[in-house]
Order: C-alpha cells, then sequence, then structure tokens
C-alpha cells in the first residue's frame, strides 16, 4: 500500500483512491473499519446477523456513493452516517423490542448482587486475574447492558452508541442526526436516564 | 418540553460527560451540593454511561469482509456499468409487467371469442336433424282416429308386453320394448289405415341404427299394391333428384317380431359397415345386389324420363353409382344374418339381395339432404302424386309419438323442426314429381284404382347428420340445417303382406270398442 502523503489521514487518502476508481483501496478502507462499524451496528440493532447484513449493506452503500463523500468529515463518520441511518430505519421497520439473553433483574436482586461483588472483590485480591466467576459475572452483566439497550428507543439508543461507545463529540453527532446541539445533550441525558432506570440493579451501592 | 428544560438537560448531559465550561459547571455544583438527590442521580447517569463505555468490543466475522469481496468483484466484473444504473435494473418499473399481462389477457380473450364464434362448431354441439312433420299434421292428426289410435297403441303396447312366449321374449330388454312399441304403434296406424303402415326406426332401442356417426335412418315405408310400380316409380324419382341410391336390405316389419330381428339387422349392419362412406359414387354398399338388377332399374328409369336431359344424367349417375358399388366383404356377414332372419320367420327370402317381385320388400338406401327427404315425404303424402293417384293418408300421430318420444330420450332435446316439409304448403291435389317427368311419375288417372297404392311415410326418427364427407361442414352444421344430410331408407312394401300379428292376449283395460289389430288377408 502506497505511503499516504505527509499530513494526510490514511483513510482520507484510502477514499480518494477509492473515488479515483481504485476499489482495492475501498476494500482496504473496508477492512480499517469493519470491526468497528459492525461493533456499533451490533450495540444498535442487538443483533449478529442483522448486523452482519446491515454493515455490508452500509459498505456496499459507500461504495456506491463514494462521489458523495466531499471531505467534510472523517470517512469513518461518512461510512457510520449511512450504517446508522441504515440500523434506524431497520429497527423502525421491524417496531419491536429487542430481547436479549436476560430478563429485567430483579429488584430483589440488588443485595445478593452486592455481596456477590464483595466476595468477587476478595477472590481478587486473593489471586491473580479475574476469576472465573468474575469473568460470568461480567457476561452477564454485559447481556444486562446489552438487553436494556435493546428495550431502548432507537433514537436513544443511537446516541448512546455514539456518545458512549463510538466517542463522537456533540458537534459529530448533531451532524450526523442532524438536530440542534441543545436538542442532541438533552436527548442524550434521556436516553440516559432510560438506561438508568433499566439497569438499577447494577447501578447501586 | 419546554425550552428551559431543554437547557438545564442539555447543562446535567455536558457536566456528566465533563464539558460544560467553568461558570456552568461552578453553577451547577453548586445546586448539587444542596440537593444530595441529584448528586445521586447524577452518579447512577455517569455509572450508566460507563456500563455502555466498558461493554466489549465485538469483532466482525470473517463473513462479512468475505460477502463485500464478492460483491467487489461483481462490481469489478461490470466495470464501466454504474452501479446506480445497475441498481435501476434492479429496480425495474413493474408498469411493463402490468401491460404484458393486460395483453395476454385480451389476446386470450380474443381467442376465445374468435374460437366460439368464428370456427364451425365440434362434435360437442349435438348434431340433429329432425325431419318432422309439417303443420298439416295438426289437420291431419285432428282425426276422430285420434283417440282410438293412442288407445290401440296402449293397448297394443299392453298387450306386446305381456306375451312372453316366442320372439317377443326380448322385451325385458328396454331396446326390445322399445322396437316392439315401436311396431306396434306401427301395426295400430297400419289398422287405422289399413294401407298405410308406419316403420320406424328405434333410436333409443339402438335398432336400425348404422353408420359411422351411429346415426339412425330415416325410414319411409311405401305399401303399394303394386310394388314393381312404386319401385320404378321411386327409382324414377331418385334419379330425377340426383340422389344416389343403393338396394339394401329390408328391415322386416311384417310384424313385431320382424321388426325387432329388423333392428337388430341394421344395427349389424351399422356395426359391420360403421366407418363406410356412403356418399356419391365411392361409396361401398352394405349390400352388394345383383348388378343385373341395378341396371334393371335404371332401364326401367330411363324411359321414362321423358325429354328431360337431367334424367340421362341422373341414370348415368346411377350406373355409376352401380359400377362404382365394390363387393364388400364386411357385408357378408350382415346378409347371412338377414337369411337367417328372414328364415326363422319362415320367409323364403334367399333372393340374393336382389330385389324382386319374389322379394316382400325393395328396400333402397341413399344419402340425401333433409330438404330432399322432406320433399320426397311430402310427394309420398301427397294424394294422387307419385305414383299413387288415390289419395294417401298419414299416420301423423304415429309420427308426433315418435318424434316425441325421442325427443324425451335423446338427449340433448331435440326441438322438431317443421321447417323442413317444403312440401307442406302445396296443394294436396299437386303433382310433386318434377314436371320434366310427370307421366312416368303419375300413372294415368284411369289406372290409379287398379294399382291402389297408398304410401306411408314413417315416423321420422331424430337422425343425426351423417355427412357424405366426414370432414365437410355439413357434418357439423345445425339440426335445422336443411341441406343436412341423412340416411334414408325408403321400403316399398306389398299391402298384400301380413303387417300384424297381434298378442294372444288383450290387455284387461283394454277398451272395448279397439279395433282389431290383424290386418286383413294375415288372420292366421
Amino acid at each position: 500500500m502506497e505511503t499516504p502523503p505527509r499530513g494526510v489521514r490514511p483513510d482520507i487518502a484510502l477514499l480518494r483512491k477509492a473515488q479515483a476508481g481504485d476499489r482495492a483501496a475501498y476494500g482496504q478502507l473496508v477492512l480499517m473499519y469493519q470491526d468497528r462499524l459492525f461493533n456499533a451496528v451490533l450495540r444498535l440493532v442487538g443483533d449478529r446477523d442483522e448486523a452482519l447484513e446491515l454493515t455490508q449493506e452500509a459498505f456496499t452503500r459507500g461504495l456506491m456513493k463514494l462521489d458523495t463523500f466531499r471531505g467534510d468529515s472523517a470517512p469513518y463518520t461518512w461510512l457510520f452516517r449511512i450504517a446508522v441511518n441504515l440500523a434506524i430505519s431497520q429497527l423502525r421497520k421491524v417496531q419491536k423490542q429487542r430481547v436479549f439473553s436476560l430478563d429485567r433483574p430483579l429488584p430483589g436482586a440488588t443485595r445478593a448482587r452486592a455481596d456477590d461483588q464483595a466476595q468477587a472483590l476478595v477472590d481478587r485480591l486473593a489471586g491473580q486475574g479475574p476469576l472465573p466467576s468474575e469473568r460470568a459475572e461480567q457476561r452477564e452483566r454485559d447481556e444486562a447492558i446489552l438487553a436494556a439497550l435493546g428495550r431502548l428507543d432507537a433514537e436513544y439508543r443511537a446516541v448512546l452508541v455514539m456518545r458512549d461507545i463510538e466517542g463522537f463529540d456533540y458537534q459529530q453527532m448533531a451532524e450526523l442526526l442532524g438536530l440542534p446541539l441543545g436538542t442532541l445533550k438533552s436527548r442524550l441525558f434521556r436516553a440516559r436516564l432510560a438506561l438508568r432506570d433499566e439497569l438499577r440493579a447494577y447501578l447501586g451501592g | 418540553m419546554s425550552q428551559n428544560q431543554e437547557i438545564i438537560e442539555a447543562k446535567l448531559c455536558a457536566y456528566i460527560d465533563d464539558e460544560l465550561d467553568a461558570a456552568g459547571r461552578a453553577e451547577l455544583e453548586k445546586h448539587l451540593a444542596a440537593n444530595p438527590q441529584h448528586q445521586r442521580l447524577i452518579e447512577e447517569l455517569r455509572r450508566t454511561s460507563g456500563l455502555v463505555r466498558n461493554l466489549p468490543h465485538e469483532s466482525a466475522p470473517p463473513e462479512l469482509a468475505e460477502g463485500f469481496n464478492a460483491h467487489l468483484e461483481r462490481s469489478v466484473l461490470l466495470e464501466g456499468v454504474s452501479e446506480d444504473v445497475a441498481a435501476a435494473d434492479l429496480k425495474a418499473p413493474r408498469w411493463p409487467q402490468l401491460v404484458a399481462m393486460a395483453a395476454i389477457t385480451l389476446l386470450t380473450i380474443g381467442l376465445g371469442i374468435v374460437v366460439y364464434f368464428a370456427l364451425p362448431g365440434t362434435g360437442a354441439r349435438p348434431q340433429i336433424v329432425q325431419i318432422a312433420p309439417h303443420p298439416n299434421a295438426v289437420q291431419l292428426n285432428s282425426t276422430d282416429d285420434d283417440q282410438s289410435s293412442d288407445a290401440m297403441m296402449r293397448d297394443v303396447d299392453k298387450s306386446v308386453k305381456k306375451d312372453e312366449n316366442g320372439a317377443l321374449a326380448s322385451l325385458d330388454t328396454p331396446a326390445g320394448a322399445a322396437g316392439v312399441a315401436n311396431a306396434a304403434r306401427a301395426l295400430s296406424a297400419d289398422h287405422l289405415i289399413p294401407s298405410v303402415a308406419a316403420t320406424q326406426p328405434s333410436a333409443d332401442s339402438n335398432a336400425l341404427r348404422f353408420g359411422a356417426s351411429g346415426s339412425s335412418p330415416v325410414v319411409l315405408v311405401m305399401h303399394s299394391n303394386n310394388p314393381s310400380e312404386a319401385r320404378r316409380s321411386l327409382v324414377i324419382y331418385l334419379v330425377q333428384q340426383n340422389i344416389a341410391w343403393e338396394p339394401a336390405q329390408a328391415p322386416p316389419v311384417t310384424d313385431a317380431l320382424s321388426l325387432r330381428d329388423a333392428g337388430e339387422l341394421q344395427n349389424k349392419a351399422g356395426g359391420d359397415a360403421g366407418g363406410r362412406q356412403t356418399a356419391g359414387a365411392g361409396e361401398t354398399a352394405a349390400t352388394q345386389p345383383a348388378p343385373n338388377a341395378v341396371e334393371e332399374l335404371a332401364k326401367a328409369a330411363v324411359p321414362t324420363t321423358g325429354p328431360s336431359g337431367s334424367i340421362g344424367g341422373g341414370a348415368s349417375n346411377l350406373l355409376a353409382a352401380k359400377s362404382a358399388m365394390p363387393a364388400s366383404a364386411a357385408t357378408q356377414p350382415m346378409a347371412d344374418e338377414a337369411k337367417r332372419l328372414r328364415s326363422s320367420d319362415g320367409e323364403a327370402t334367399d333372393t340374393g339381395g336382389v330385389p324382386s317381385i319374389a322379394q316382400p320388400d325393395f328396400s333402397i338406401s341413399c344419402k340425401m339432404t333433409a330438404e330432399q327427404a322432406n320433399a320426397l315425404r311430402a310427394s309420398l303424402e301427397q294424394p294422387g302424386t307419385f305414383i299413387d293417384p288415390l289419395p294417401a293418408e298419414v299416420d301423423r300421430k304415429t309420427i308426433a309419438d315418435a318424434t316425441e318420444k325421442q325427443a324425451a330420450q335423446t338427449p340433448p332435446p331435440a326441438v322438431p323442426d317443421f321447417s323442413l316439409a317444403p312440401a307442406a304448403s302445396a296443394p294436396p291435389t299437386t303433382n310433386l314429381l318434377p314436371s320434366a317427368a310427370p307421366a312416368a311419375a303419375s300413372p294415368a288417372p284411369g289406372s290409379a284404382a287398379d294399382q291402389s297404392a297408398k304410401f306411408d311415410v314413417s315416423a321420422t326418427q331424430p337422425a343425426e347428420v351423417q355427412s357424405e364427407n366426414l370432414t365437410s361442414a355439413s357434418a357439423t352444421q345445425p339440426s335445422n340445417n336443411p341441406a343436412a344430410v341423412l340416411d334414408v331408407v325408403i321400403v316399398v312394401r306389398p299391402t298384400d303382406q301380413p303387417t300384424i300379428q297381434p298378442p294372444a292376449a288383450a290387455a284387461p283395460d283394454a277398451p272395448t270398442t279397439a279395433p282389431a289389430l290383424i290386418a286383413p288377408g294375415t288372420q292366421p
């Protein structure tokens, strides 16, 4: 792969080459972003197969719309815009709440979970690295978070993923979603409130 | 959501993400210090954001790249073709499909209309030609004898059915019963009009059926005291009408038994000669007459044709038809059967099929159009015409009964076609023989009393069209087509023949006034 000119981001250079007709450059761009984009889409839709299909579709549409990239944003932001629009459209089309592997945690489980956490801390201090029980607990918590995400509205899910998973700043998010900055912040605050209500069992203490 | 609330929520969101400016941060922290529950909420929201941020990172499965590479390869192969164009091809508009479907539907409907209306009918349409009594039948039927005729027919039917002996044993079969019933009607008519006998081939009994299409022939019976003269006149008439004819086995309807046997005989003839073509000079005779007999008839016809040039042509046609008659091996079993049947009746009929005076009946088979058949029938019905100078009477009731019965038993219902009687409107005394041969056709008035030949046109069965050419359009014409070709059997029968053998026992409910059913001279 040719070295991009100094001062030019590699992804932008690849996209420019792809715009010039170098489809292999676009392939490299896909390899560069596929994991990140797939992860973001997976957190949005909550289903691996659907995330895989939507990610492929996003890359394909990106290839078809190479000439629409003007360089105002990063190539990933440009691809992510395509992907998030596809995902939100898909979520609105399905109109269903994603049910993940874990049910909503019961309120009475807080005390037991706190005891388990204390025990886990003791176990961790006693040994090296996470214990199997810790790994199982972490896995259970992650699944609960994903399930809670799946129960949120698509708009709330999108801003949470963009902010807390993708790390977009407010301005990028506002541009991607086409929202005023204040509206975006307010939506993000409400999304976090909704998710907190879903994850009360894991927020105690 | 009010604008103020949105601003507050935006500040809280920025505070959680540590993106609030210093002035806003100080103001908010002052508030949170005064409200610990709000401080607790902010902490929960931060932990919630942390949970999401700490979610494991999922890598893309290998099939993502593979699937995309496959798509990329396809796009490379389609180099030069815009992706938008390709996508547009995949999203072709639907209106051409709708137009095509509409066009196919219209074409199908149009083709169906053309097939239904333009093309000639097929065998699915019943092709029935029915020769029915002409309108004068009402007058003829409105005689005092009608009621007695009906009573006698009922009487005969019942009596015959009760006779379980001998030749009537076959009454247990529907065919036999129908055949005997028809014979009874003929006999009753014969009683009413002693010189006129009606025979009707029973289509419902499958009697007298022959021909490729299984059609029933129209049987015309001429009773005459001078059968030789009647036969000669008949031949002349046919020649003049350019109707090809051939001698045929006569339906021996001298009594009920012989009628049944005639039905069997003709039925066998129909089976044997089912596929023959009977029209024109190339026809194959069901029975082969002696050539000299045909020539004799032709010679008898020629001198009486008069000056008409067409008569000679008719005679030539007759000779040509004779010469074209090959001996058919298939007819031999039928002749043998005829011989057997006649011998069983005690009749000496072994005449080799040659019509002669010794033979009780002289029958010819011919094909003629329905119009010609009606004309011939009308000629036979006309008193003082043809060869019969005396007023002839026709048992119209028998014809009507046969027509009704046939219509009731033959699906689809055949509407009697009364339009096939062109001579119906002719005056009774009109000589229907073509004017070209008036002398030959009509005997001198002075000889009429001597001949005293009387004719009967028997009941006419609804006859299916039996086309000369099976592929011709006439075979598919509707039943009311006067050009439809019919199988016609004309029987010339001496009047001194026994015509009836009454059943031994009369019906219990037979009217006491019922006349005797035994023709004169045949009383045992």
